[in-house]
């Protein structure tokens, strides 16, 4: 059971860091490199926040709420301008981005590692086996934000528009949508969901200018293996989260991070289209 | 008339000459002895860099002020990132374009051997302020902090000695941890214990959900902990979050008693072997915290990175001042030298420090409460 509840919180981990990436490589054809800085804003406007007097659950949404306001300033400067780009340029930019957060949470905050309090504390019996009560709930957001990313591209306009964008952009564009401002949005969402993830985690990590760093790799093979869809998320997580929790147990850390590595790039050499793939 | 102008002319170039030389020699005698600071200012190591500069930059304003280097002392701060290879280019302009005549480091072991491969063919004198798993040895580089038998021997003592017999390791995955498994192992199986063997987790792991299942299942009395930097606040704060680990203690040699009060309930009864604690109630320390909190005031962090930062500095100083300020003298001179530093007497050893051991326990205020004392010789690879 101890096992089950560890692979379950692995992979949600994985999942909530990957859903921002996601949203953008899948849309955008972006590889946002800045995702490791947005979730540093994230965490550490938490605490901006709490030491002005804010609770942790009100200083998560107006974190979330100033990373998306930085999102859009984001796209506008920068990203808009690499629509259509190869590769390379989207992830130098970004990268240069990543470095501008990384280092003004730096000059603000400093360098020391800070911690937050732990909003749920103490832990909670599930089947019998006591667990961590926290943990537990973020597996429970990491499945709320997944339906609800699910139900918007399902069941909205706006879902609609970004899938019909997604399949054929010229056409979409044709028929009188707003490609440009279809981006924008979604790096906005984007950028809100990196910044949600590095404020969730808070609690459960050591937070430094480079937090986000160690959750990255991960997160980002799942999403290069995805197929640029979130089923494809979802499921990469669960295979590389299983990867990873399996391997530590039956042998070691150490192992298991190379093993995620492997698993990933075999599954790619496999299936270069991703796991899950959009039919044209 | 004419040849007596020309000789005057001569006395008078030459007096002029003569004049120039020893004002030149002056000059030099007068010249600041510059210091390069190589710290890991991002990265993982971060979160030792700020104390660690604390303790440096306050110690430059006390050894300044009282002239205990005999000439006025600069620094030069560079970052190395935590990465041996930047280390390494760092270390070279600090060398070929700063000209820094000493080198003090306080990052990560593989930095800072990348970074004494300069300092060694430039032949300048080399103070690494942090701990050491004391594998290797070089003629011209000084550890000022402690190697892993003088912290893990008397903490597992301590730990089996007061019924935590079954031990478990569980640190990062570089040298000084695994070689501090190997000392904590022969040394709980000596007084009786047993050992429930070593876990590495790779540097910037974030999520210790599956280790701490593996810890659960092991049940071990107490956990030894050697997680570096900011993995070590993940750790401790999942561990303590962690209702499976209930009863299980826990002992760092890494943690300090500021990190401890930031976990907050989960920092509270952990048992600390290090080298320094804010409470030591030493004049030295007195002077020590009041330094940093003139230079840092409202922000002074004394942590052990600091007093490391502190002493390092200190001794270079008093090194200079002893000799001709030349780095063959300085080396000599580092090899035998000793301090009155805030966390007891450090003498230099074998190239290490031999310098107190203070067993402690923290505490709800944040504070420790210091259970043991001990000073013991560093055991360390020796110079050929």
């Amino acid at each position: 059971m101890y096992l089950f509840l560890d692979l379950v919180v692995t992979i949600s981990v994985m999942t909530l860091v990957a859903l921002g990436l996601a949203i953008i490589l899948g849309l955008m054809n972006v590889i946002n490199l800045a995702h490791a800085g947005l979730m540093a804003v994230g965490v550490y406007g938490v605490i901006a926040l709490q030491r002005e007097g804010f609770g942790f659950w009100s200083a998560v949404a107006l974190s979330t709420a100033f990373s998306a306001v930085l999102g859009a300033v984001m796209e506008w400067l920068v990203i808009r301008r690499l629509y259509g780009r190869t590769l390379d340029d989207t992830i130098l930019a970004t990268w240069g981005l990543s470095l501008i957060l990384v280092q003004s949470v730096s000059l603000i905050f400093g360098r020391s590692t800070l911690a937050l309090d732990v909003p749920v504390p103490g832990g909670v019996e599930v089947l019998g086996v006591p667990y961590s009560a926290y943990r537990l709930l973020l597996v429970v957001f990491t499945v709320v934000l997944v339906l609800a990313m699910g139900a918007t591209m399902r069941f909205t306009r706006l879902g609609l528009k970004v899938r019909m964008v997604m399949s054929n952009e010229p056409l979409a564009r044709g028929i009188g949508i707003n490609t440009n401002r279809v981006r924008q949005v979604t790096f906005i969402v984007g950028a809100a969901l990196s910044a949600l993830a590095g404020a969730l985690l808070g609690p459960t990590q050591g937070i430094t200018p480079n937090y986000g760093s160690g959750l990255l790799a991960p997160a980002f093979l799942a999403v290069l293996m995805s197929g640029k869809t979130l089923p494809g998320v979802l499921i990469a997580c669960a295979i590389l989260g299983l990867t990873q929790a399996a391997v530590t147990v039956f042998l070691n850390p150490v192992i298991a991070s190379v093993m995620v590595v492997v698993v990933a790039v075999v599954i790619l050499r496999i299936k270069p289209e991703g796991l899950v793939w959009q039919k044209s | 008339m004419a040849i007596r102008f020309e000789l005057l002319k001569s006395a008078v170039g030459v007096a002029a000459l003569c004049a120039a030389a020893l004002c030149g020699a002056q000059a030099s005698a007068q010249e600041a002895y510059k210091v390069g600071v190589v710290l890991p200012l991002s990265g993982v190591g971060s979160a030792n860099a700020d104390g660690a500069n604390q303790g440096i930059t306050a110690a430059l304003d006390v050894i300044n002020a009282g002239n205990l280097a005999g000439r006025k002392v600069e620094i030069v701060v560079a970052d190395d990132a935590s990465d041996p290879r930047t280390a390494g280019e760092v270390c070279n302009r600090l060398v070929l374009q700063d000209k820094v005549d000493a080198i003090i480091s306080a990052n990560p072991t593989p930095g800072r051997v990348a970074c004494n491969q300069v300092a060694a063919k430039a032949g300048i004198p080399h103070l690494a302020a942090a701990t050491s798993p004391g594998n290797i040895c070089f003629p011209n580089m000084f550890t000022v902090g402690q190697v892993n038998n003088q912290l893990v021997v008397p903490l597992i003592d301590y730990l089996v000695k007061n019924g935590m017999k079954r031990v478990l390791f569980y640190g990062s995955d570089y040298a000084a941890p695994r070689a501090g498994y190997e000392i904590a192992k022969a040394e709980t199986v000596k007084l009786g214990g047993e050992d429930l063997g070593g876990i590495f987790a790779p540097l910037g792991q974030a999520d210790f959900s599956a280790d701490l299942g593996k810890i659960a299942q092991a049940k071990p009395d107490v956990v030894l902990s050697s997680v570096q930097g900011a993995d070590n606040v993940t750790f401790h704060r999942q561990f303590g979050e962690d209702p499976r680990l209930a009863g299980i203690k826990r002992a760092d040699n890494f943690l300090t008693t500021g990190t401890a009060k930031m976990l907050g309930a989960n920092g509270v009864g952990i048992y600390l072997a290090t080298g320094y604690f804010a409470s030591l109630d030493l004049p030295d320390n007195a002077a020590f915290k009041d330094a940093l909190e003139k230079k840092f005031p409202g922000k002074a962090n004394p942590d052990i990175w600091a007093v490391l930062g502190y002493n390092a500095m200190h001794l270079l100083a008093q090194s200079v001042k002893a000799t001709d300020g030349s780095s063959a003298a300085v080396i000599k001179a580092l090899t035998t030298a000793s301090f009155d530093g805030p966390n007891g007497h450090v003498q230099i050893k074998d190239y290490y420090a031999a310098a107190p051991t203070y067993i402690a326990e923290t505490t709800a205020d944040g504070s420790a409460r210091i259970l043991e004392q001990s000073t013991i010789d560093p055991i360390v690879a020796k110079c050929q």
